[in-house]
């Protein structure tokens, strides 16, 4: 289990070893945006500023090498190596879902 | 004027993992496999006639390699390769490939690779062809009968269309046009359906999908359960387009390539004189979903 920190917004997120870093933030109970979940179309491309990813397949049209070196990664392939702090952009549109399941305070 | 290309014949996709992607093709699609050459697989669905009418390659990137229109007859080809030259059109004459005639290969001003052929192997379809049943048993996922078109994005959209419709000749059956008149996004038809190909804005030579005749509500609901069931990334859908009346769903292959079942019980068929149906920019929503009427978020955006 790693600790992902999402900044600037500085939220916390759990991440499992086998999960992907996007299925650890959707699981957290908020949203981000993605596209085809396959490495195929960088839609849900992130930029890890500390820590380590294993990248897996992503096509080098989207995640060209040197983007690799400069910490970007596609957020649905990549799985944690080790506690991350991933920063986030306009572009992934990361927002607390409200609605949840959970009984409400009276 | 006759028309010359009687379906899109094949589109090759690339593919990050062939293994995966190929067990994916097989067994949750549910195509049918020709054969397995080094990194490339070819394929086609169960109703399909010729020898393959998909071709998956692995490479380093997804996306589209190459669509490839089949001519009515061989001296088309012939007809086409005239009208190549007279537009200045450059290609290269391909002799033979893999189990197909030969074929002529050129650049659309989409940033597409395009191919034209008349022969390929005939190797029937799953059914004997005496006395046969309506459907062969046996098979495994979707198992969609046939490709039926493919969607493509352009930087200047038009252009591509106006290529397509001049050197070869494709009729518009539905356009989504800008107030100032400018077409913006057009489905183009050879073969008498709403469309053999569809041209939107976006990157150079983008994949936008690829469709297969899902032709029933039963197995339009089926489609989807079997995606679900194999946790496949859904989309959009099930639902219906405005444009082209067709019911869908968009689901992503493993690589990231989008695929779509296209449901031919509720699109129409083309007569040649029939004309273009105009859809305005403001109805965008309910032209590309028709029951949400509005766009998804990935709809113009993601693709590969």
């Amino acid at each position: 289990m790693y600790t992902i920190t999402l900044s600037p917004m500085g939220a916390i997120v759990s991440c499992q070893a086998e999960e992907t870093v996007l299925a650890a933030i959707l699981g957290s109970g908020a949203s981000v945006t993605f596209g085809c979940r396959g490495g195929g179309c960088g839609t849900c491309k992130m930029r890890v500023i500390a820590g380590q990813v294993a990248h897996g397949r992503c096509s080098v049209a989207v995640l060209p090498e040197d983007e690799k070196q400069s910490g970007w990664f596609l957020s649905c392939q990549a799985r944690a190596l080790t506690d991350l702090t991933i920063e986030l952009t306009a572009a992934n549109k990361y927002r607390v879902l409200t609605v949840t399941w959970a009984p409400r305070d009276s | 004027m006759p028309y010359r290309i009687s379906r899109l014949g094949l589109v090759e996709v690339r593919s990050l993992d062939l293994d995966r992607d190929l067990d994916y093709y097989l067994n949750v699609l549910g195509l049918q496999l020709t054969a397995r050459e080094g990194r490339t697989a070819y394929m086609k669905g169960w109703d399909e006639r010729h020898a393959y009418s998909f071709v998956l390659t692995e490479s380093d990137r997804a996306g589209m390699v190459r669509m490839a229109f089949r001519t009515v007859d061989p001296e088309d080809l012939d007809y086409y390769e005239k009208r190549l030259k007279e537009f200045g059109v450059k290609y290269d004459a391909i002799p033979e490939d893999y189990r197909r005639g030969r074929a002529l290969r050129f650049a659309a001003p989409s940033g597409h690779t395009v191919e034209l052929y008349n022969e390929m192997e005939y190797t029937g379809n799953m059914l004997p062809s005496v006395n046969p049943a309506p459907w062969p048993e046996g098979l495994r996922g979707i198992a969609p009968p046939r490709l039926d078109h493919t969607l493509v994005t352009a930087p200047e959209p038009a252009k591509a269309i106006e290529f397509f419709q001049t050197v070869l000749e494709f009729r518009l059956s539905e356009m989504l046009v800008a107030p100032d008149g400018t077409t913006i996004a057009a489905w183009l038809w050879q073969r008498p359906a709403p469309h053999d190909l569809a041209i939107v804005p976006g990157k150079p030579g983008g994949f936008h999908h690829a469709a297969f005749v899902v032709d029933s509500a039963d197995a339009l609901f089926r489609a989807a359960d079997i995606l679900a069931m194999h946790k496949a990334r859904i989309d959009y859908g099930p639902g219906r387009h405005g444009i082209t009346r067709g019911t869908t769903i968009y689901f992503f292959d493993p690589s990231g390539n989008r695929l779509e079942t296209f449901g031919g019980y509720t699109a129409y068929q083309m007569d040649p004189d029939c004309r273009a149906i105009r859809w305005t920019q403001d109805q965008i929503g309910p032209a590309v979903f028709y029951y949400s009427q509005e766009l998804n978020e990935t709809f113009l955006s993601v693709y590969t």
